[in-house]
């Protein structure tokens, strides 16, 4: 079943294009990753998708059009705490269940479940304004989940948690994907949606670049390997020009201290090493290179031409 | 340098934020501009644009309140009577009233001043302005009547230093008078009259015993005198006859030893013979020899006899001597006599000396009376003069003791106070109530205004709002659950300003001078008509706080615009500046503003007695406000 289908969404503000014919479908159960870098429209995008902006063409129909309260059944989890810090977390997440019209059972229930799901049990009575960052994302997810929503929107979910934080979260969406819920996640950690998303859609600039499951699109834009050197100081222009005129490649490219070069030929080893002596005798000082099997940051930087970091 | 740089970050922040930019410019702007134009126009002391209410019921003509009537100080209304007045203050075509009344000129004038005591600052200001011209009138009035006084007091001045000069003089002559006095009283004290007239007693009575004693004296002496003289006479011819036989006695021993010698010298011869004679003639001559040793014998034995004489003679003679001597003697007791009575006669003649110096002293002493006399004449014409300048004092004294009862007449207060004052409240209430009202007022707006706006800018920059708005929770639900919340919190604010103001709890004993809990404030407004009077407040200060919350971004933007409606507002709404300093123009802006509609109706509900439907112009202008944002909410999608 879809759970939503943006059909040709096209979005302006006065004279700029922020959404250009925007057309994809998110089928139950899936998590889909709404990828691309800062201006690419996925905040817009989303929004007009829960509702929050109007679409300037184009049509969102969510659970196929059959349900007439869609709200009660969509959530977004907005990448910044939403909730009123001066509240403890129980407080928080009744309150919110309780504008959802959630019986009084049923709410209690909900608090119960999600702050024993989401580890809050220590917290259920703190302010909330004193929890540490990694908490208030969950008392984040705990509010906006307190409905029991079909449809989870994850904005940029695990922005700035630390390691363990992180695996966790993914560890909780994977097991709401399990429960049967259908995620959207915006995020700009290739690697976050690579793990997690069952299908990913690219966009640049307010274009949908690519969509589909990342293993299909790392296999159709990622390339082979790359070797990555690190070099101090970066390279210059012209031995960058140098390296692709010998290897007879243009997509090396060069940002800051990396060098990345695709190997798409059979016995390139042997270029590559040649290119390593030449740069030492360039004087250029390589601290490191290692090969890289392409992921889905390289998909994105081979379709968008932009870098996307790993977010570990 | 690490402070230019915080600077710069500070301005940069401010900068940051184009409404707040926009805010700080027009702040001050506005601030200025709105006052300015709002109070520039008016000029205080014009002060011919405030109507004055006045009723003259004086019970005498006075031309000063005559000439107050027609003032160009003041704009006046005359009235008939007090409830008049009264009507049009509270009608407000009046601000403040006068109402004077005074029995008679001597009495001090009572000057009621009504003022709209549901409009404390303005009408109290210009009361006080009427005041100010009344008091202009009080001062003309005391200055003319004190101008009496002191051209009296002025005049008695120059008596009294007319007097004074008179006293001077009158103490010269009593200073010359006294040591006159103290001399005639030295001269006296130098006068013992009873020592003079004992003197003159005794010498009189001295000199009357020696009268007679040296009369009779001297005629026992004078008796004694001639007895001595004839005495003497007859002692002396018996001396000279003593003194002739004495002379011939003398004689006689020479004669009797002559006679001896011879008798010797012829027995001698006769013995130197008789041995040669025969003896017949021997015998014989021998018996002439015997005769004549017989005869001497005889004869000498007569010496003895001539020496007794002679002693005898020498013995009278020893005492004639004695007799003489005594003669003497009686002669020098005559002598000293006449010595006595010359010493009397200078006895008495002294004593008539002393009775001529008693006479002299008496002299001085009749001197001395004469001179007291010549005093006590003096001291009687300066007596006459003293009387009758004392008599010239005191019919001037006796003047101005007319004038000072005249002025008796006057009763001192007019003096010290001409006119009294009596501020007169129009609404039987406490002007305490204004300040309820306007704390009331301030709080809320303050709170409903700032809280609504704040809460709403923090949910939305906390992404609450966000979730507010994918619930699929009605909006005017979510309207109408704010707004109740605020109101709530309005009424608790509300209801503790109330609480305060009206209820009045006496502590049993004294916390910090703090002796009652509450002011006791006496209002004829219904609990009900308050509350419901707050809640129409706060419901139009909570919609205009969610109007600000539209356009805010954030909380500092939303809190200046706040203040930037709230300051001029409190500053237009007559809160803080009376609304009849304002240009006519602004007055009409003022009184349409939420915040004057507000206090108006507090006011109204407090001061004025009003039930809450007579003030339905204020009610309705405040509802109109509220759905004018409620329009605007809904048209920008806010809820």
């Amino acid at each position: 079943m879809s759970v939503v289908s943006v059909k040709n969404i096209s979005k302006s503000f006065q004279t700029k294009k922020v959404l250009d014919d925007v057309s994809f479908d998110i089928n139950e159960g899936e998590i889909f990753g709404l990828l691309g870098s800062n201006g690419a429209g996925k905040s817009t995008l989303t929004n007009i998708i829960l509702g929050l902006e109007k679409q300037s063409l184009g049509e969102i129909i969510l659970f196929e059009g059959k349900s007439k309260n869609y709200k009660k059944r969509i959530a977004l989890v907005p990448q910044d705490p939403a909730f009123y810090k001066d509240f403890s977390v129980e407080k928080n997440i009744k309150f919110f269940g309780s504008i959802y019209g959630l019986s009084q059972k049923n709410l209690n229930d909900r608090v119960s479940f999600l702050i024993e799901w989401l580890n809050l049990s220590d917290f259920r009575s703190t302010k909330s304004d004193l929890l540490s960052g990694g908490y208030q994302r969950l008392l984040n997810i705990a509010i906006s989940l307190v409905h029991d929503p079909e449809l989870i929107f994850l904005d940029e979910p695990t922005v700035g948690l630390d390691p363990k934080m992180r695996q966790m979260f993914w560890t909780k969406i994977k097991e709401l994907k399990q429960s049967g819920k259908t995620i959207i996640i915006t995020t700009h950690y290739m690697d976050e949606a690579e793990k997690l998303c069952n299908k990913v859609a690219l966009m640049k600039k307010g274009k949908l670049l690519a969509i589909g499951k990342p293993v299909d699109l790392i296999v159709k834009y990622g390339g082979i390997k790359v070797m990555i050197f690190t070099i101090s100081g970066g390279l210059k222009e012209e031995d960058i020009q140098k390296i692709r005129s010998v290897l007879n490649q243009t997509t090396i490219l060069s940002k800051g201290d990396l060098l990345f070069i695709p190997f798409e030929q059979e016995h390139s080893l042997e270029k590559v090493v040649a290119i390593t002596e030449w740069l030492l005798k360039k004087g250029y000082n390589i601290s490191s290179s290692i090969t890289k099997e392409p992921t889905l940051e390289d998909v994105f930087l081979n379709i968008t031409g932009e870098v996307m970091k790993s977010g570990e | 340098m690490k402070i230019f740089e915080i600077i710069w970050k500070e301005i940069s922040l401010v900068k940051a934020q184009k409404i707040a930019i926009l805010l700080i410019l027009l702040y001050p702007l506005l601030a200025i501009g709105l006052l300015g134009s709002a109070f520039s126009g008016i000029d205080v002391t014009k002060i011919q644009q405030v109507k004055v209410g006045f009723v003259n019921e004086l019970g005498f003509e006075s031309s000063e309140i005559e000439n107050f009537s027609k003032s160009n100080d003041l704009s006046i209304i005359r009235f008939s009577d007090e409830n008049s007045l009264i009507d049009a203050i509270k009608q407000k075509s009046v601000i403040v009233g006068l109402k004077v009344s005074g029995k008679s000129q001597t009495s001090q004038i009572r000057v009621d001043l009504f003022y709209d005591n549901s409009n404390l600052l303005s009408s109290r200001f210009f009361m006080e302005i009427a005041k100010a011209v009344m008091q202009k009138i009080t001062f003309n009035i005391a200055q003319s009547k004190l101008s009496d006084v002191w051209s009296t007091i002025s005049s008695l001045g120059d008596n009294i230093s007319a007097e004074r000069e008179n006293v001077d003089l009158f103490k010269s002559q009593l200073n010359a008078a006294g040591e006159s006095l103290v001399d005639l009283e030295k001269k006296l004290s130098d006068l013992d009259i009873n020592s003079i007239k004992k003197t003159l007693k005794d010498q009189e009575s001295s000199v009357n015993n020696y009268s007679a004693d040296v009369e009779s004296f001297s005629k026992s002496v004078s008796s004694y005198k001639s007895s001595f003289n004839e005495t003497k006479k007859e002692y002396n011819s018996f001396k000279q006859s003593i003194l002739s036989h004495e002379n011939k006695l003398a004689i006689l021993p020479s004669k009797i030893d002559e006679v001896l010698v011879s008798l010797n010298s012829v027995k001698k011869g006769l013995l130197d013979l008789s041995p040669a004679l025969p003896p017949d003639e021997k015998a014989a001559v021998e018996g002439y020899v015997v005769q004549i040793s017989q005869a001497e014998s005889e004869i000498s034995s007569w010496g003895p006899v001539v020496d007794d004489f002679l002693t005898l003679m020498s013995e009278i003679k020893d005492e004639s001597s004695k007799i003489n001597k005594a003669f003497l003697d009686a002669d020098k007791i005559f002598d000293k006599l006449d010595d006595q009575a010359s010493l009397i006669d200078s006895t008495l003649s002294n004593s008539s000396s002393a009775i001529r110096r008693v006479n002299s002293e008496l002299k001085v002493f009749e001197d001395s009376i004469n001179q007291i006399n010549l005093l006590i004449n003096d001291s009687k014409k300066s007596k006459e003069n003293i009387e009758e300048k004392l008599n010239s004092s005191s019919e001037i004294l006796s003047s101005f003791s007319d004038q000072v009862i005249s002025f008796n007449k006057i009763d001192p207060k007019v003096l010290a106070q001409p006119v009294v004052f009596y501020e007169r409240k129009v609404f039987d209430v406490d002007p305490f109530g204004i300040l309820v009202s306007n704390a009331t007022i301030v709080v809320l707006i303050l709170t409903c205004l700032l809280l609504t706006s704040i809460i709403i800018i923090l949910e939305r920059t906390e992404n609450v709002s966000l979730r507010l708005k994918l619930a699929p929770t009605n909006r005017f639900v979510l309207f109408l659950g704010k707004v109740l919340g605020q109101m709530i919190i309005a009424f608790i604010e509300a209801l503790i300003i109330f609480a305060v103001a009206f209820i009045k709890i006496p502590l049993p004993f004294s916390i910090f001078g703090l002796t009652q809990i509450g002011f006791g404030l006496v209002t004829s407004a219904s609990i009900f008509d308050l509350f419901l009077a707050v809640m129409i407040i706060s419901f139009v200060f909570i919609c205009l706080g969610l109007l600000i919350s539209v356009f805010a971004k954030n909380q500092s933007t939303a809190i200046l615009t706040s203040l930037l409606i709230i300051v001029p507002m409190l500053f237009l709404s007559g809160v803080i500046l009376p609304i009849e300093f304002m240009e006519p123009t602004m007055q009409i802006v003022s009184a349409i503003l939420p915040m004057t509609l507000a206090n108006n109706l507090l006011i109204g509900l407090i001061i004025k007695g009003m039930s809450i439907f007579e003030l339905w112009f204020e009610i309705g202008f405040l509802l109109f406000y509220s759905l004018m944002v409620i329009a605007v909410l809904i048209i920008k999608k806010e809820y």
